[in-house]
C-alpha cells in the first residue's frame, strides 16, 4: 500500500468527519435520469434533426438518411472529393521531403489509385459498402501500426492518407456528437489522422442524449473497449486571438452520412 | 525580469497598465462568458445539474479513498499500470523513470495543468528527453519560454504577432497575420512530432472509478493525439480528479464545457481504459496512470477540502473582475484566479503566495459561476485569516492597522486625524476623487481612484445636528 494512499484514508476519514460530513452518502436525486431536451417518446425525425442542425453549427455536414446505395454513392462522393484535393497543409510533412515509404501509387496509370484509411467494412455500419467502394476504385486500408520497430514507419505512412472512413458506434443528437471506439476492425487513427473524416452513422445508433447511450450500453463499452471518444465537430482552435480555426490537428472536414430510416 | 523574482505588487503594477492585455483577456473572457450562459440555458434546468455535479463531487471527495481503492483496481484489471507519488518531483522521476527504460528521446505532450504544477518539462528536458508541448497555445508558450496565463486558453495574453514571430524564429515560417496560416504551420511541425514521439503524455479531465476510464477533453485533438500514436502512455493525474460512474462522467461533461468554453462538448472526449487491446489495429501497448498528492491530502484533512471538488473549468477566472484586470501572470503561480488564488498557497505554502488570498474583491462572481458551486470568497476569507496566524500578514495591513490602532486609542488623535484627511483630501481631490497619491498610498491610487474625505466628520455633523434640533426646540 501506498504512503499516499494511506494519507488518503485519514484524510478522507477526517474530511468526512469535518467539513464534508453530510456528503457521506451517496447523494439520491428525484429525477435519476439526466436531463433531455426530449420527450421520453420523441420521434426519430426529430433527433435527426436535432443532430443535423446541432453538427452543422459548428460546421460538420450531415447527409441522408440514405439506404445502403445512397450511402456508398454518398461515401464514394466524398472519398473521391477528398482525395482530389490533396492532403490537408503538414500532412505531407513540414520542412519538405519525409522519409516516406509512399509515393509508389503516384502518378501510375492516368487515374491516380484513390486510398482510404478506414475501419474494416464490417464495422462500417452499413451491409455492401465496402464493396461498393471497391468497386468504385477506393482501396480501404486498414491502420495497422504494430508496436514494434514498425512503429514509426506505419504511422508516417497512414499519415499520408487523405481521407478516412469509419463507421460510429452511437450519435448523440442534443450535441450533434458521433462516437467512434476501438477495437478489431476498428482503429482509432481512421477518425484522427487524416484531413477529411467520414463517418456513417446508422439512424438507429443515434440516441437522444450521453445518458441515454450509456444507459443503452455505452458505459459498459468504455468500460470494455481501451478508447472511446465522443466527436463533437471538426477539430478546431481558438488560442489565437479567439479566432476560429478548423483542423488544427484532428480532421479540418467531419461529414456524417446517415443510413437507414 | 522575470515574473518569478517580481513581486504580485511589482506584477500587478505592470499588468494593470497593460492595454493590450486588458483588450485579449476581455476578448476571451466576454466571450467564454456569454457563451457560458447561452450554453447553460440549453439545458433543461442547468442549476439542478450543478446542485448534483456539488453533491457528486463532494461525496467523491469525503469518499476519495474508496473511490480510489476502486479505480486503481479498476485500471489495473483493465490492464493500465499504477503508480504513486506523494509529490511533484516523485511524479517527474516516475515519468522520467519509463521514458528512459524504455529508450524514449521525445514526449508529445496533450495540455495538461497538472504537469506544469509538478514542472514535467524541465524535468524530462534534464534527463535528456525532449517534452513537446502540443495544444497550440501551450506550443507557442513552450516556444516563447513563457508560462500560460489561463488553465483553458494558455496563450490568452499573446497576440497574432507574437504566434507569428515565434513561428518564425523557431519554424522558419515566414511571418503573416493570417490565423489560419499560423495555425497550419505549427499541425504540419507538430505532426512530424507526433509521429516520432516514443511517449504520449497526457493529464487528465475525470478519472472513472467504476470503469478505471479516464477522460480527456480537448477541441484541437492533442489530448486524443498524445493518447493515441506513442507507444507508450502516460495519464498524469490529481488523486481529486474522480467521479464514482460512467453516468456521473457524464452529468460533468455537460456541465464542463459550458462552464470552460461555452459549448455545448469540446470536440473530442476521449475516454480511454487501460491499453490497446488484443485485436486491436493501433493505440498504446502500455498504460501508466501516475496519481498525484502533492498536497491534496493536506487540503483533505483541513477546511478547505471543499476546494477538491474543483473541475479545473476556469469559469472563475472568466468572471473574476480582478483576473481580467492583472491576468495570469501576475498571480505568480501555476493556477490564477480565485481557484488559484485558493490552491496556490495551500499546494505551494502561505509563505510564497500569501498575498494571492487579497487578490479578489469578495464580489461573489466566482462562486455564482463555479458549476460545482465551491464557496471561493469564503476559502478566500479563511485563508487570509490563515495567512496572517502564520504570520504572513502584508505589510500595509500591518502598518495600516498599527497606526490605525494608534489614533483610534485616543479619540483626540482620531478626530485630529480626521480633519486633516479632509483638509488633505480636498486639497488634492478633483471632482471629488483623488487620482493619484504619494508612496506608499499610491498602492492605492495606481490601480483605482480614492473619493475624498467629507469636509465634515461624522462627530462634528452630529454636533450640529445637535445643536440644531435644540435650537428648535428639540422636536422631530
Amino acid at each position: 500500500m501506498s504512503v499516499v494512499m494511506e494519507r488518503v484514508r485519514a484524510a478522507a476519514a477526517r474530511a468526512a468527519a469535518g467539513v464534508l460530513a453530510g456528503d457521506r452518502e451517496r447523494p439520491s436525486f428525484p429525477r435519476v435520469t439526466a436531463q433531455s431536451p426530449f420527450p421520453p417518446d420523441v420521434a426519430r425525425g426529430e433527433l435527426v434533426a436535432r443532430f443535423r442542425a446541432e453538427l452543422e453549427t459548428l460546421l460538420g455536414r450531415v447527409y441522408g438518411p440514405f439506404d445502403a446505395d445512397g450511402v456508398a454513392a454518398r461515401v464514394v462522393d466524398l472519398v473521391r472529393g477528398a482525395v482530389a484535393q490533396g492532403p490537408g497543409p503538414g500532412d505531407r510533412g513540414a520542412a519538405g521531403g519525409s522519409p516516406l515509404a509512399g509515393g509508389e501509387g503516384m502518378g501510375e496509370g492516368s487515374q491516380p489509385p484513390a486510398r482510404a484509411l478506414s475501419w474494416d467494412e464490417a464495422e462500417l455500419g452499413c451491409p455492401g459498402l465496402g464493396e461498393a467502394l471497391r468497386r468504385a476504385g477506393i482501396e480501404l486500408v486498414p491502420g495497422l501500426v504494430p508496436n514494434d520497430e514498425r512503429h514509426h514507419q506505419a504511422l508516417r505512412a497512414l499519415a499520408e492518407l487523405e481521407v478516412g472512413v469509419s463507421g460510429a458506434v452511437a450519435g448523440l443528437a442534443d450535441t450533434g456528437s458521433i462516437v467512434v471506439a476501438s477495437g478489431p476492425g476498428r482503429s482509432r487513427v481512421a477518425s484522427l489522422l487524416p484531413p477529411v473524416h467520414v463517418a456513417v452513422l446508422p439512424v438507429s445508433r443515434l440516441y437522444p442524449t450521453l445518458h441515454e447511450w450509456l444507459a443503452g450500453g455505452g458505459a459498459a463499452m468504455v468500460g470494455r473497449e481501451a478508447n472511446v471518444v465522443i466527436i463533437t465537430g471538426p477539430s478546431r482552435t481558438s488560442d489565437i486571438e479567439m479566432q476560429l480555426t478548423l483542423g488544427m490537428h484532428g480532421p479540418k472536414e467531419l461529414h456524417v452520412v446517415l443510413y437507414g430510416d | 525580469m522575470s515574473a518569478a523574482t517580481e513581486s504580485f505588487k511589482q506584477r500587478v503594477a505592470r499588468s494593470v497598465h497593460d492595454e493590450a492585455l486588458h483588450m485579449a483577456l476581455r476578448r476571451a473572457t466576454d466571450r467564454f462568458g456569454a457563451n457560458r450562459i447561452k450554453m447553460l440555458a440549453s439545458l433543461p434546468d442547468a442549476e439542478e445539474a450543478r446542485d448534483r455535479a456539488r453533491a457528486i463531487r463532494r461525496h467523491t471527495i469525503a469518499n476519495l479513498d474508496r473511490y480510489l481503492d476502486q479505480f486503481v483496481e479498476s485500471v489495473e484489471r483493465a490492464g493500465g499500470v499504477v503508480h504513486w507519488a506523494a509529490d511533484g518531483a516523485e511524479a517527474n522521476r516516475i515519468i522520467v523513470g519509463l521514458a528512459r527504460e524504455r529508450g524514449v528521446e521525445l514526449v508529445v505532450k496533450g495540455k495538461s495543468m497538472i504537469s506544469e504544477e509538478t514542472g514535467l518539462n524541465a524535468a524530462l528536458a534534464a534527463a535528456g528527453i525532449t517534452p513537446q508541448e502540443t495544444d497550440l497555445a501551450e506550443y507557442v508558450v513552450q516556444l516563447g519560454n513563457d508560462t500560460p496565463s489561463h488553465i483553458v486558453v494558455p496563450a490568452v495574453h499573446l497576440t497574432r504577432h507574437d504566434f507569428s514571430r515565434l513561428f518564425h524564429q523557431h519554424l522558419g515560417t515566414e511571418e503573416t497575420e493570417d490565423a489560419n496560416r499560423l495555425a497550419s504551420f505549427a499541425r504540419a511541425a507538430l505532426r512530424q512530432r507526433f509521429l516520432e514521439a516514443g511517449m504520449g503524455f497526457t493529464g487528465a479531465n475525470f478519472g472513472v472509478a467504476e470503469t478505471g476510464t479516464i477522460a480527456i477533453v480537448t477541441n484541437e485533438g492533442n489530448g486524443r493525439l498524445s493518447s493515441s500514436l506513442p507507444r507508450y502512455q502516460v495519464a498524469l493525474m490529481g488523486i481529486e480528479r474522480l467521479v464514482p460512474t460512467m453516468e456521473d462522467l457524464a452529468l460533468m461533461l455537460q456541465l464542463l464545457a459550458r462552464s470552460a468554453t461555452g459549448q455545448k462538448m469540446s470536440v473530442y472526449t476521449t475516454m480511454f481504459t487501460g491499453p490497446r487491446r488484443k485485436g486491436d489495429p493501433d493505440g498504446p501497448e502500455e498504460l501508466h496512470v501516475v496519481l498525484l498528492d502533492n498536497g491534496r491530502t493536506r487540503i483533505l484533512e483541513s477546511e478547505y477540502a471543499e476546494m477538491l471538488t474543483c473541475i479545473r473549468c476556469g469559469a472563475c477566472l472568466n468572471a473574476c473582475p480582478v483576473y481580467k484586470q492583472i491576468g495570469g501572470h501576475a498571480y505568480g503561480s501555476v493556477y490564477p484566479g480565485p481557484m488559484g488564488s485558493v490552491l496556490s498557497p495551500l499546494f505551494g505554502g502561505f509563505e510564497r503566495y500569501a498575498d494571492l488570498p487579497h487578490a479578489s474583491s469578495l464580489c461573489g462572481a466566482c462562486r455564482e459561476v463555479c458549476p460545482v458551486r465551491i464557496d471561493l470568497p469564503g476559502l478566500l476569507l479563511h485563508l487570509r485569516r490563515d495567512t496572517v496566524r502564520a504570520g504572513h500578514r502584508p505589510w500595509w495591513l500591518k502598518a495600516g492597522l498599527a497606526a490605525y490602532a494608534w489614533a483610534a486609542g485616543s479619540p483626540s488623535l482620531f478626530q485630529m486625524g480626521a480633519r486633516l484627511a479632509a483638509i488633505g483630501s480636498g486639497l488634492i481631490a478633483r471632482n471629488g476623487w483623488i487620482r493619484g497619491l504619494p508612496a506608499p498610498l499610491n498602492a492605492w491610487t495606481d490601480t483605482r481612484d480614492f473619493p475624498r474625505f467629507a469636509s465634515k466628520s461624522f462627530q462634528e455633523r452630529w454636533r450640529e445636528r445637535q445643536a440644531g434640533r435644540a435650537a428648535q426646540g428639540g422636536e422631530r
